[in-house]
C-alpha cells in the first residue's frame, strides 16, 4: 500500500506536491490527472524516491520512505517498477537485453554482465514469455533503436515485468503515440497489471483514456489532490473543476 | 507590469544576442594575431641550400620518381641472393602492421581501465549515488585527481621519445619500442574513452538506480554499454594511427616500413622509396575504409524483412539481424593481435654487456642531476636547472611552440577552405540529403560533383597516412635543413585530420536549413554558410584545440631530425648518455603540455558555452 501523508515537495520557491495526501491499495489500477506542471510526475518520482519529501510523509508498504536505511530503500526500489516518459531504454543493444535488465536490482554485478553477454536460454525463455505478454516476440533480438515509439513502449512494459515488482508506474505511457496505438498499449498494460496481480498508477493527459481503462482516478492540481474518486463519478464539473475551466462568461 | 518585465528582458536578450564580443570571435581573433606573430618569428625563408648545391634538381628527381616506383632493387651491385627488394618491404610492413598490433593488445585495456575510472561519471556513481561520507568523497576525490595526472603524463610524452627512454632504460628491442606506443596510446584511449563515457545520456543509469541496482552494475550496464560502439570505433582509429607510429620507429633503428623508406632516400634510390610510401598509404587507406565500415555498423541498427511466423527463441536468435561483416572483423582482429605476440622473429632482443636490470639500474642513477649526484643535495639542481634552461631549455620551448602553432594554422585554413568540397552530403548530385527530381543534373554533373567529392577525400587521407616524421624527413631533404619543413610537414599532417574531422561533423550536422536554402534556388556554398557553419563553426574550433595540443607533442619529437626544438636537444643528451639532461627536456615539455591541456579545456569550455 501506498500512502501520502501531508506531503510537501519543494524545488527552491517552486511547490511541486502541496499537503498532499492519499492512499493507494494494493492491486489498485490508478489514473493521475490534471493539467501540465500540477506534480503527476512529482508525485510518480517521489514514489519512485528520485524525490525526497520536503515535509509530511510517504509509507510504502508500511515503511516510511525518508527513514529507511540504505538496504531497505534498495529493497523497496527493488518493489517499484517505473516506466518513465522517455523510457530509459538503452539504444544500442538487443529488446533481449533491455528487459533482462529490469531484474538488474535482483542480481549481483557479474551475474548482470552474464545475462548481457550469455544469458541462459531458461532467462531468454522468460523474456520470450514476457514479450509474448505485449505482442513483440518477433522483435526479441533486434537492436532496440531499430523499433517504432510504440514498440519501445511495449519493450519499457516488458522491462518493467521483468522486474517482478508489487508496483508498476507509468508516466505518460501514451504521450507519443497515435490513438490506435494508445488504445491497444493501455489494453496491454492494464491487462498485464490485472494479471500480475500488480498496483498500477499511471499518469495520463487523455482523460477518455483515464476513465476507459481505470476504475479510479485522481485528479492534480497545484499540487493538490482536488479529485479522488471513481472514473464512473468522474462529472464535467469536476473536470471544469481540475482544469480551472470556467464557461460561465460565454 | 507583465509587459514592462518581458520588454526588459527581451532588451536583456537582445543585449546578449547583439554583444560584439564573444568566445568566438575573441578565439578567430586570437588565431589572427597568432598567425602573424609566429610568420615573423620564422621569417621567410622557405628553403636552406647550401652553395653549388641543387636542390630543385634533387627534388625533380624525387617528384619525378612518384611516376615510376620501383619494384626490384635499384641498387645494382646487390649479390644474386640477396633479399629482393619487394620480400624486403613486405617483411617491414608486416613488421610495421605487426609491433602495431602489439602496442594495441597493451594499450586497449590498460586505456579502458584508466578511461573508466578516470571518468567523472565513474566516481559520480560510486560517490554522490552511495551516500558516502566526507572523509570517502574526498579519498575518492583524491584517486581521480591522482589517475588524471597520470592519463596526462603518460600521454604528454611523445611515443618516439618513450622509445629513447625505454631504449636508454632497457636496452634497443621491438617490445620496447611497443611498449613505448602503448604507454601513450593508453594515455590518450583513456582521456578520449572517459569523454566519450561522460557524454552518455544519463536516462538509462538514473532508471537502473532507482530499480536497486548497485553503482558499479549500472556504470557497467548502461553507461558503458551505451559508450561501447564510440569506443570500439575510436579504438580502430588509434589502430591506424599506431600503424603510422610503428612506421616511424624505422627511424630509431627498428625494422619497419619506416627504415625502409630512410634506408632508400639515403641512397638516392627514390623509386623505392615511392614504392614504399605508396604501400604504407595503401594500408592507411584500407585501415581508414574498415574503420568507416565498423563506423557505420555500429551506429546504425541492423534490419531484417523476416516474417514473423517463427516461434521458438532458437529460431529468432538465429534469423536475428545482425552484421555478419562485424563479427568477422571482430574475430580478425583479436586473432591478429594473438598471432601478432607469437608469430615473427623474437620480440625481446637484447644486446649489451649490462645484464637488463643493471642497465636499468644505471639508467636511474644516471636520471639523477649531476650536481645532485655529487652533493646529495636537491636544491643544487635549481642551479644546474636554471643553466640549461637559460643555454637552450627556453629557446627549444620556444621553438617547439611556434612551429606546433603555425602548422596548425596553416593546416587549420587549407583544410577549412577545402573540406566543404569533401563533405558526402554537400560533393555529390543530391546535395543535403535533396530528392533527385529536384537535382536536375546531366549525368556529366553529377559525375563532376562525385569527382570533386572523392578527390578531395583523397587529398586528405594520403596527406593524413604518410606520419608527419616522414614528410618532415623528406622535405628536410628537398627543401634543406631549416623550420619551416617541420611546419609544413606538421601542416600537411594535420590538414588531413582536420578534414576528416571536420568533414565528419559536417556530415552529422542536421542538414534541414541547408537543404531549405538549397531548395530555395540557393547554392551549395549558400546552403553550406547559412545552413551548416553556423551551427558547426564551434565544434570546428573545439577539433584545433585538440589538435594543437597534439601539435607541440609532434614539434617536440620534430626537432631529432636536427632542428632546435626540443627533441633535438633531447635527442643529443640521450646520444650523449647525459639522461639527466635529456629528462630535463623531456619534463620541460610535459609541463607544456599539461599547461596546453588545462587552456584547451578552459577554451573548449567556453566555446561550448557559446553553443
Amino acid at each position: 500500500m501506498i500512502q501520502f501523508n501531508d506531503a510537501t515537495l519543494c524545488f527552491g520557491s517552486t511547490k511541486a506536491l502541496d499537503h498532499c495526501s492519499l492512499e493507494i491499495k494494493s492491486g489498485e489500477q490508478v489514473a493521475l490527472i490534471g493539467p501540465s506542471g500540477s506534480g503527476k510526475s512529482s508525485l510518480l518520482k517521489t514514489i519512485t524516491s528520485e524525490n525526497l519529501l520536503t515535509s509530511g510523509s510517504l509509507k510504502i508498504d508500511g515503511k516510511k520512505l525518508n527513514s529507511v536505511n540504505s538496504k531497505e530503500l534498495k529493497s523497496i526500489r527493488r518493489s517499484i517498477a517505473y516506466i518513465p516518459q522517455d523510457l530509459a531504454l538503452i539504444p544500442n543493444i538487443k529488446v533481449s537485453q533491455n528487459v533482462s535488465l529490469g531484474s538488474v536490482g535482483q542480481e549481483n554485478t557479474l551475474t548482470t554482465l552474464k545475462n548481457l553477454t550469455f544469458a541462459s536460454k531458461k532467462r531468454l525463455d522468460k523474456v520470450y514469455t514476457i514479450l509474448q505478454e505485449v505482442g513483440i516476440t518477433d522483435k526479441m533480438f533486434h537492436r532496440t533503436d531499430s523499433l517504432s515509439g510504440g514498440q519501445q513502449q511495449r519493450v519499457a512494459i516488458a522491462r518493467a515485468i521483468f522486474q517482478n515488482a508489487t508496483y508498476l508506474l507509468a508516466d505518460e505511457p501514451v504521450s507519443a503515440v497515435d490513438p490506435t496505438r494508445a488504445h491497444s498499449l493501455l489494453d496491454c498494460l492494464t491487462g498485464i497489471a490485472r494479471d500480475h496481480g500488480f498496483t498500477l498508477i499511471c499518469t495520463l493527459h487523455n482523460l477518455e483514456y483515464a476513465k476507459k481503462f481505470f476504475p479510479r482516478l485522481i485528479g492534480m492540481r497545484a499540487g493538490s489532490v482536488s479529485y479522488d474518486g471513481l472514473s464512473t463519478e468522474f462529472t464535467e464539473r469536476d473536470f471544469n473543476a481540475l482544469y480551472n475551466l470556467d464557461y460561465t462568461d460565454e | 507590469m507583465r509587459s514592462t518585465i518581458s520588454i526588459i528582458q527581451m532588451n536583456e536578450q537582445l543585449h546578449l544576442e547583439n554583444s560584439f564580443w564573444s568566445w568566438r570571435k575573441f578565439v578567430l581573433l586570437l588565431f589572427l594575431f597568432l598567425f602573424v606573430f609566429c610568420f615573423k618569428e620564422l621569417g621567410f625563408q622557405f628553403t636552406n641550400h647550401s652553395p653549388g648545391s641543387q636542390p630543385w634538381k634533387t627534388a625533380g628527381k624525387f617528384f619525378s620518381a612518384a611516376l615510376n616506383p620501383s619494384f626490384t632493387d635499384q641498387n645494382p651491385s646487390l649479390p644474386a641472393d640477396a633479399t629482393s627488394f619487394l620480400n624486403r618491404l613486405g617483411t617491414n610492413l608486416l613488421n610495421t602492421l605487426r609491433y602495431a598490433f602489439i602496442a594495441m593488445s597493451l594499450a586497449v585495456p590498460a586505456g579502458l581501465l584508466l578511461g573508466l575510472i578516470s571518468s567523472r561519471s565513474w566516481w559520480k556513481d560510486h560517490s554522490s549515488r552511495a551516500n558516502l561520507s566526507l572523509p570517502l568523497k574526498l579519498t575518492f576525490g583524491f584517486f581521480f585527481t591522482v589517475i588524471r595526472f597520470f592519463t596526462t603524463f603518460i600521454r604528454s610524452i611523445h611515443e618516439l621519445i618513450w622509445v629513447l627512454l625505454f631504449f636508454s632504460m632497457i636496452g634497443d628491442s621491438p617490445l620496447a619500442a611497443c611498449i613505448a606506443i602503448a604507454l601513450p596510446f593508453a594515455g590518450t584511449l583513456a582521456k578520449v574513452f572517459s569523454e566519450i563515457i561522460d557524454e552518455q545520456d544519463d536516462t538509462a543509469s538514473n532508471h537502473m538506480l532507482y530499480s536497486g541496482a548497485h553503482s558499479l552494475q549500472i556504470f557497467l550496464s548502461t553507461r558503458f554499454t551505451q559508450a561501447l560502439p564510440d569506443l570500439i570505433t575510436y579504438s580502430f582509429y588509434r589502430l591506424e594511427c599506431a600503424v603510422r607510429a610503428s612506421a616511424v620507429l624505422g627511424f630509431v633503428g627498428i625494422e619497419t616500413i619506416g627504415l625502409s623508406i630512410k634506408q632508400s632516400f639515403q641512397n638516392l634510390y627514390y623509386g623505392e622509396v615511392w614504392t614504399a610510401l605508396y604501400l604504407l598509404i595503401i594500408t592507411i587507406v584500407i585501415f581508414d575504409i574498415i574503420g568507416r565500415a565498423i563506423r557505420k555498423r555500429l551506429n546504425i541498427a541492423p534490419t531484417s524483412d523476416l516474417a514473423s511466423e517463427v516461434d521458438s527463441v532458437r529460431a529468432l536468435e538465429r534469423n536475428a539481424p545482425s552484421w555478419p561483416l562485424l563479427k568477422w572483423i571482430a574475430i580478425s582482429l583479436g586473432f591478429t593481435s594473438i598471432l601478432a605476440w607469437f608469430v615473427g622473429p623474437e620480440l625481446n632482443t637484447y644486446h649489451s654487456h649490462l645484464t637488463r636490470w643493471e642497465r636499468t639500474q644505471q639508467f636511474f642513477k644516471d636520471i639523477i642531476p649531476e650536481p645532485v649526484k655529487d652533493s646529495g643535495n636537491f636544491v643544487d639542481a635549481i642551479p644546474w636547472a636554471s643553466d640549461l634552461w637559460t643555454a637552450y631549455g627556453a629557446e627549444a620551448l620556444f621553438s617547439t611552440l611556434i612551429i606546433a602553432t603555425m602548422a596548425l594554422l596553416l593546416a587549420a585554413l587549407f583544410s577549412y577552405m577545402i573540406v566543404p568540397w569533401a563533405s558526402r552530403t554537400i560533393a555529390n548530385h543530391h546535395p543535403f540529403r535533396t530528392p533527385s527530381p529536384y537535382n536536375k543534373m546531366t549525368k556529366l554533373h553529377q559525375f563532376g560533383w562525385s569527382l570533386v567529392g572523392h578527390f578531395t577525400r583523397f587529398v586528405f587521407i594520403v596527406s593524413r597516412s604518410i606520419p608527419e616524421y616522414i614528410l618532415a624527413y623528406l622535405l628536410l631533404s628537398i627543401l634543406g635543413v631549416g623550420v619551416w619543413p617541420l611546419v609544413l610537414a606538421l601542416a600537411l599532417h594535420n590538414f588531413g585530420i582536420l578534414g576528416r574531422l571536420w568533414g565528419e561533423i559536417i556530415e552529422n550536422n542536421n542538414q534541414v536549413t541547408a537543404k531549405h536554402i538549397h531548395l530555395n534556388s540557393g547554392s551549395r556554398l549558400q546552403a553550406y554558410g547559412f545552413g551548416i557553419l553556423p551551427a558547426s563553426s564551434n565544434r570546428q574550433l573545439l577539433y584545433i584545440f585538440y589538435r594543437w595540443e597534439t601539435c607541440i607533442r609532434e614539434s617536440t619529437v620534430l626537432g631529432m631530425l636536427g632542428i632546435s626544438s626540443l627533441g633535438y636537444y633531447i635527442h643529443i643528451e640521450s646520444a650523449n648518455f647525459r639522461y639527466d639532461a635529456m629528462v630535463f627536456y623531456i619534463l620541460l615539455g610535459t609541463i607544456v603540455i599539461f599547461i596546453s591541456d588545462l587552456l584547451s579545456v578552459f577554451l573548449r569550455a567556453k566555446l561550448k558555452d557559446a553553443g
